[in-house]
């Protein structure tokens, strides 16, 4: 496909990636959290952007984010999501959460020189 | 708490699945369209943009399964979708789906039935609370004492010293108590209150404990207290039963302090007792002069006789404290006994007491039959289990294929196992209910025809109707379905993923292990339902005999009722003989009878009146030892007894007795003529077996001042009671009974039971009698009054209850066999059809290929008709007790059973085994 070496996306942390999407973002469509994802990772991440979806199920039943259809810019009908206040809570722990796990990794996995 | 809200969510989204996938669909689709219009801003071809942003979202429908998978519960989608394809694959296999829901329905249903009925009735038949811990105990002989040698052990009823002893010495016991019918017993109610109709009321004695014993409060008023119940001065107070009081005084709500004429004593009304209050009743006591209610309860009399008496008509009721077990109890109670007999020989010696649990007692005389119900409600069960299972294992023995093609592809085998189970699923709910509904309609038509032993009048179906039951049923049910819906996919799935493609695409013949199973299913079935029907063959018989056998006398037509003065009018009590106490007999019960004799012979529609000391048909009159004058004294050890009868003239002509011999009693036979007696034959082949009896004299002895009777005519054989056999009988003139009697039997010289032969129908003449009874004495109304008939039919009807019930369930049981047998058959010869052909088509003859498919057959068959055959005879030896005149080992019932069965086997071999023979060759070879 492309020269570009690019990352699989980790398990578990699309979740992650999509909330502090929303949050920094606000309102967003499906499109928009994929693109913001791809453009923060400087398109280094390999992102099969369906897969978004299926978290953004997830997501919304846990009542971290909620949803609401709307009218994109060139006019098209489209799934706008928004983090609530129990996401932003949830962020808060999983932002701490990965900041002390990939502490930890880096210690036990030092970079190659 | 956020998986429990996820997992709600989860469920709640099964039912707006399809809202949930259009709108993913609508995202997906404004997702891809934005990319693209994104990209062809950017100057790409549209339909390279097309192709970009499809690939950018990847997977399309990985994406929606993924989505699915997070927006419903996955496990409860794909079970929804099975036992939705469960439901209309049975309603596509219409034969097999009624053929099995039925089989599980008679399953169910027959079990919840007898199982609810017999823990409401034996398990605890009179509702007190905490039955297990309530005991009777009763007298028996010592076998050990040589007073007794050659006695059977026989529970009586205790005397009041002994019931002291054990109120006083045990530590057994929270409590103990004591009721006597017989000492209460009947009484006319109100007979001198003008303007109302006297009435029989039938009482029984308490000891105030009895009732917080038995845990019965009253539902108004109160109960005894222990100085209402001082010996030898006993409170004139009585309890009413909730029926009298509803029936007789109108629910009065101040009836409580209220008096009435007991016996024209004044008794103060003190309470009411509650509506569902059942006392057990006496199995010491033959059914048929059980007194069909309690009308009233009354203190407990302990007079100076009583105290004086060997014997005594006292039931006494214990609770034992927790933790104390019926064997300690026992024990207490041996060693209590042990010393009264020591300590006071003449009133004690050769008596033992034993204690029995009340559940027990209740049912002794029919909870065999009742248990016997349980085995062949349980033999149903297991019956059309094996049915279902047989169904099931050829249904899904035919989805090998399918099952094997799915693992080959790659199926999970756990999901595979899993959508069998819930496939079927439908079938063991829709069994399940269709066998509520049976044993709930079984219940309420039971209710109102059962046998009144099983006192159940007054309760509805829920009362009785027992959940843990019906609960253990259903599991049964749907494990077999369960376990047997997956067998073939198990065997499927352990063999090589291939194999059973290949077996069943390449062999010609099918595999005989693959019948085996089924065939030992259908095997237990034949078997299981021989021992049923065998059981029901045999109860048939016996009770053909006994409705059939031969009377000696003529029941139709005839009225009957009691008529008995209170014992305490007519009986005088003088002295103790022989342990027992001793009265003198008033003229005026005999007297009475006369006069009513006479005044009812005047009655229109009456042919002919007689009376005597027993009702007809409905128990053994009183044994009485006897000498034959002449003959070597016998000793008392070697008993010569022979039942008791005090008749008026006319009894022989009334009853249709013939006389074979001699005369029959007539208006000389009186207080002042020569003592005489009449034998019926069994008496006169006994006891004069080579001689002629006519003349001989015989002396009874009962009463010291005996006389002897000389035999003057023999009477043809009678039973006295409808399930008993032929019994010597001797028949005495009753105005040349002694002016003695002896305790116990009171009743016996109270009163009389009358028989009048009517012209029509007995029970129009109902009200004449009652007339003709009140212008002799008013004071004493008749009682049980019934037609000799209903006497007759009373007896029967409980055994043709049994034998109905018993008739049906084996009649079902080998339906069922014969829907396995064909199922099997019907199976095998489908699936040999290719086999059939080539034969067929090589020159086989069709009689020899019917010939090969009942081969088979009768392997199935024989084997389940031994094992059945083994099976009944071991087990009818239960049916014993039940049956008249028939032996468990009947060797008639056991080979017509044993032939029905074969023939109804052949008769569902003949279809498949048909089939088998028409096979078309050419279409054979086609075929799969």
């Amino acid at each position: 496909m492309t020269s570009k070496k690019k990352s699989e996306v980790l398990q578990g942390t699309l979740d992650l990636m999509v909330l502090q999407s929303l949050e920094s973002m606000g309102r967003l469509h499906g499109w928009g959290i994929a693109r913001r994802i791809e453009q923060i990772s400087h398109d280094a991440l390999f992102l099969n952007q369906g897969t978004i979806y299926p978290a953004l199920v997830r997501l919304e039943q846990q009542g971290w984010v909620k949803s609401e259809w709307g009218t994109s810019e060139n006019n098209r009908k489209a799934k706008y999501f928004q983090i609530t206040k129990a996401g932003r809570r949830q962020l808060a722990k999983e932002v701490d959460n990965w900041w002390r796990i990939s502490a930890i990794i880096s210690r036990l996995v030092p970079k190659p020189e | 708490m956020n998986r429990i809200r996820s997992f709600w969510i989860r469920i709640l989204n099964l039912f707006r699945r399809s809202k949930l996938e259009s709108d993913l669909s609508d995202q997906l689709e404004a997702h891809r369209q934005m990319i693209k219009e994104d990209l062809i801003e950017h100057g790409m071809e549209p339909s390279e943009a097309e192709r970009r942003a499809k690939q950018a979202l990847g997977n399309d429908v990985m994406v929606r399964e993924l989505s699915r998978d997070e927006m419903v519960s996955r496990f409860m989608y794909e079970s929804l979708r099975d036992i939705r394809y469960g439901i209309r694959s049975l309603a596509r296999h219409k034969g097999f789906t009624s053929i099995a829901a039925i089989s599980l329905a008679i399953g169910i249903g027959a079990n919840t039935f007898i199982f609810s009925l017999t823990n409401s009735t034996l398990l605890n038949p009179l509702g007190y609370p905490d039955p297990s811990r309530l005991v009777t105990i009763w007298t028996v002989p010592d076998l050990n004492h040589k007073l007794n040698a050659g006695i059977n052990q026989e529970t009586t009823t205790s005397s009041v010293t002994k019931y002291f002893a054990i109120r006083e010495q045990s530590r057994s016991f929270e409590e103990v108590g004591a009721f006597n019918g017989g000492a209460c017993g009947v009484r006319a109610l109100g007979a001198d209150t003008p303007g109302i109709a006297a009435e029989r009321v039938y009482g029984q004695c308490f000891t105030p404990s009895l009732f917080p014993l038995l845990g019965v409060k009253p539902f108004m008023g109160r109960t005894f207290t222990d100085d209402e119940d001082r010996m030898g001065n006993v409170a004139p107070v009585i309890l009413i039963s909730h029926s009298m009081w509803r029936r007789r005084f109108g629910s009065d709500l101040s009836i409580v302090g209220k008096k009435v004429m007991l016996n024209q004593v004044p008794m103060t009304i003190i309470g009411v007792l509650p509506a569902n209050f059942r006392l057990f009743r006496d199995p010491n006591v033959p059914s048929a002069s059980r007194p069909p209610q309690i009308d009233f309860i009354a203190p407990l009399e302990l007079g100076p006789t009583q105290i004086r008496s060997r014997r005594g008509g006292n039931t006494i009721v214990a609770r034992l404290k927790p933790n104390v077990s019926l064997e300690q109890a026992q024990s207490e109670i041996d060693a209590i006994a042990a010393e009264q007999a020591v300590r006071d020989p003449e009133l004690h010696e050769g008596l033992a007491v034993r204690a029995e649990y009340l559940g027990g007692v209740v049912h002794r005389d029919y909870g065999s039959a009742l248990l016997l119900l349980h085995g062949a409600v349980g033999f149903v069960l297991l019956i059309s289990c094996a049915n279902v299972a047989g169904l099931l294992l050829a249904r899904n023995a035919s989805r090998r294929h399918e099952v094997g093609l799915r693992i080959a592809l790659g199926a999970g085998r756990r999901r595979i196992v899993r959508q069998l189970i819930a496939e079927s699923l439908p079938l063991a709910i829709v069994g399940s209910a269709i066998g509520v509904s049976v044993s709930v309609v079984a219940l309420s038509a039971f209710i109102t025809r059962a046998p009144v032993e099983l006192a159940l009048i007054d309760r509805g179906w829920l009362d009785i109707l027992d959940m843990r039951v019906l609960a253990f049923t259903s599991v049964v049910v749907v494990a077999t379905i369960c376990l047997f819906a997956v067998l073939p996919a198990v065997r499927a799935v352990r063999s090589e993923a291939n194999d059973p493609i290949r077996e069943t695409t390449r062999t010609v013949t099918a595999g005989a292990h693959r019948h085996r199973l089924r065939s030992v299913l259908v095997t237990g079935q034949i078997a299981l339902s021989l021992v049923l029907l065998i059981g029901a063959g045999l109860m048939i018989n016996s009770f053909a005999r006994v409705v059939t056998k031969d009377l000696g006398a003529d029941p139709t037509n005839l009225l009957t009722f009691s008529f008995h003065l209170p014992p305490a009018e007519t009986i005088k009590v003088t002295s103790m003989y022989r342990g027992l106490p001793l009265g003198t007999v008033s003229p005026k019960p005999a007297m009475l009878v006369e006069r009513l004799l006479e005044k009812l012979e005047k009655t229109p529609g009456v042919v002919g009146v007689a009376a005597a000391n027993a009702p007809p048909f409905a128990y053994r009159p009183l044994l009485f030892p006897f000498f034959v004058e002449g003959t070597a004294t016998t000793t008392a050890n070697q008993a010569q007894t022979a039942d008791y009868m005090a008749v008026t003239r006319g009894f022989f002509r009334q009853m249709k007795i013939r006389l074979v011999k001699g005369r029959d009693f007539d208006e000389h036979d009186n207080e002042t003529g020569h003592p005489v007696m009449i034998i019926n034959e069994a008496m006169a082949r006994q006891f004069f077996p080579s001689e002629d009896p006519i003349g001989k004299r015989i002396t009874l002895d009962y009463v010291p001042e005996e006389r002897p009777r000389e035999i003057v005519g023999v009477a043809r054989d009678t039973v006295p009671a409808m399930q008993s056999g032929r019994h010597p009988i001797m028949y005495v003139p009753h105005l040349q009974q002694t002016s003695q009697w002896i305790g116990i039997a009171w009743a016996q010289r109270s009163g009389m039971y009358f028989l009048v032969r009517t012209s029509g129908d007995p029970g129009r003449l109902i009200p004449a009698v009652n007339a003709a009874v009140a212008e002799v004495d008013q004071n004493t109304p008749p009682a049980e009054m019934a037609t000799v008939k209903q006497i007759i039919d009373n007896q029967t009807r409980t055994l043709r209850f049994y034998m109905l019930l018993l008739g049906v369930f084996a009649t079902v049981a080998v339906l069922m066999a014969a829907t396995g047998i064909y199922g099997v058959l019907a199976y095998a010869v489908a699936e040999r059809t290719r086999e059939i052909g080539i034969r067929m088509a090589l020159g086989g003859r069709s009689s020899t290929i019917v010939a090969m498919v009942l081969r088979q057959a009768v392997w199935i068959i024989g084997v389940g008709l031994i094992v059945g055959i083994m099976g009944a005879s071991v087990l009818s030896g239960l049916l014993q007790s039940l049956l008249f005149e028939v032996r468990a080992t009947d060797v008639a019932t056991y080979a017509v059973i044993s032939l029905l069965v074969l023939l109804i086997s052949i008769i569902a071999c003949v279809i498949p085994a048909r089939r088998a023979a028409s096979v078309d060759p050419v279409l054979a070879l086609k075929h799969e």
